[in-house]
């Protein structure tokens, strides 16, 4: 391929001897791209304005209609009418209120219920892969307001991240779709710009979360790597290994809230803390050796867990 | 211009943010007049094409469509298409050519109109290409675009396309070599 490459590239090359654009042309074009864009904006703007001009003068017939004596079954059938209405119009608007919200914001799960509802919908796979793309995309963005602001991350996004990123994953490998590959790029692009976000958030906030999401994200965008430098390599195996990611997954996080439990707990008993070890310190878990350790004795600790590169709770001091 | 940069933009764009519309158009239509030129060697056609790009992508947002992430891609994607169109709608590309080589001859140097001679040469080849074929060669030789920056823009796999890419250049290594047989054989 070399070969005629060099040959062809060589009269390809000579292509790129183009006189660049005039700065005049440039700025003209520039203006007229500007004007086109101000009254679109302003086409925009003026619709939205029309809409509620008026509407009083417009409506003045439903007025005239109205009896003054209206009899109970009308007056039934107008409040069920207006209930409902009401009821369904005011989910409405925090549905669509909730679609501009930050991970942080009080209406964030609504738009997060949001999503799940629509994905729910969706009956062809591949639509659905789409919109979840998308939707990886929503908390790249999320992400980054968080970096902007200097906010605290919240444990919502970094799950739902994870959550997002396997069962794309699994979708995308399982299906047989062409397209599949491409959408596997956007998401190793979402991937590779949330950790470049997580490593800006690093610095200030370390949290058992943070770090568990950047790890399991940098073990899937090695996976992603791995399907599409060889698109023959076996969809089987890479299903495998995400499913063993999940399952060091749902081990760590049952684990973490075992030792949450443990920690409400502990006062209530004796008032001294108690130290009820459900395994080892040291010891690696059946899972590979790559998930989090069960709380163990403080005079234990020092003895073991040294070459244990585990993440979450388990890798730091109870 | 960064991948997350241009999904920020775009998002404000869809807002129609003029400042983001203006930064869009600074940083894109200089990109997209050279792949015109590039493709076409001439500069009143390489203008309409970004005018007519840019003003399709404004009607796209006012409707509220347009791109979903990769603005970059769909820009070229668009000014991509209007240059098949206008070929297919005003004249053929030849005739095109040949009015350009032959608009003054005399009041350029020899060694540019040999130059214009071969870029013509390689242009009226690359558009004997099938479509597919001929922006895959352009985005990946004349823009150095990386595959999956191609297969974005063009909504393939990968796989399809280095398939493009290796087809078309050994139709184009084909046809080059046709041509240089028959100039030799006149000779």
């Amino acid at each position: 391929m070399r070969k005629y490459n060099q040959e062809v590239q060589e009269l390809l090359d000579l292509l790129k001897n183009t006189n660049p654009r005039s700065i005049e042309s440039k700025k003209i074009g520039r203006a007229a791209f500007l004007t086109e864009a101000a009254k679109i904006k302003q086409a925009v703007s003026d619709k939205a304005i029309s809409r509620h001009k008026g509407w009083n003068n417009k409506t003045s017939w439903f007025s005239r209609t109205i009896r003054k004596e209206t009899s109970p079954m009308y007056t039934a059938l107008i409040s069920a009418i207006l209930t409902i209405v009401l009821a369904l119009g005011g989910t409405g608007v925090t549905v669509a209120a909730a679609q501009n919200s930050n991970s942080n914001d009080f209406l964030y799960p609504v738009k997060l219920f949001s999503e799940d509802m629509r994905l729910r919908l969706t009956a062809d796979p591949s639509a659905e892969l789409q919109l979840q793309a998308d939707y990886l995309i929503r908390r790249t963005t999320e992400l980054y307001q968080i970096v902007t602001d200097g906010e605290s991350v919240p444990p919502q996004l970094m799950t739902r991240i994870q959550e997002q990123v396997t069962t794309m994953l699994q979708q995308a490998f399982q299906s047989t779709d062409p397209d599949a590959n491409l959408v596997m790029e956007q998401i190793q692009a979402q991937v590779q710009l949330q950790l470049q976000l997580m490593q800006q958030l690093n610095g200030n906030q370390e949290n058992a979360l943070l770090l568990q999401t950047r790890t399991r994200l940098e073990e899937q965008s090695r996976l992603m790597e791995a399907a599409l430098s060889d698109p023959l390599m076996n969809r089987e195996q890479l299903q495998q290994q995400l499913q063993q990611q999940i399952q060091q997954q749902t081990q760590q996080q049952t684990q973490q809230q075992l030792q949450e439990q443990q920690q409400i707990n502990q006062p209530q008993n004796t008032g001294t803390p108690q130290w009820e070890p459900t395994g080892t310190m040291g010891q690696q878990n059946q899972d590979g050796g790559s998930g989090i350790m069960t709380p163990a004795p403080p005079n234990s600790f020092e003895s073991g867990g040294g070459s244990n590169t585990s993440i979450g709770n388990g890798g730091h001091q109870p | 211009m960064k991948l997350f940069e241009e999904q920020k933009l775009l998002y404000r764009a869809k807002e129609m943010d003029m400042e983001a519309l203006a930064m869009i158009y600074d940083s894109l239509s200089p990109e997209l007049f050279n792949y015109s030129m590039k493709l076409t060697g001439n500069v009143q056609v390489s203008e309409d094409c970004v005018a007519d790009t840019f003003t399709r992508f404004l009607k796209a947002l006012g409707q509220k469509q347009g791109p979903r992430n990769y603005l970059r891609a769909y820009l070229y994607r668009m000014a991509h298409n209007w240059i098949v169109d206008y070929y297919r709608r005003e004249l053929t590309v030849f005739e095109m050519l040949d009015e350009h080589i032959s608009a003054n001859p005399a009041s350029q140097p020899d060694h540019l109109l040999d130059t214009e001679a071969a870029q013509q040469k390689i242009r009226s080849t690359l558009w004997k290409l099938t479509e597919d074929q001929r922006q895959v060669v352009s985005l990946r030789f004349l823009e150095q675009w990386e595959f999956h920056e191609i297969a974005v823009s063009m909504n393939k796999s990968v796989g399809a396309v280095k398939a493009l890419l290796h087809r078309g250049m050994e139709q184009l290594k084909g046809m080059l070599q046709e041509e240089a047989e028959v100039n030799n054989e006149k000779i």
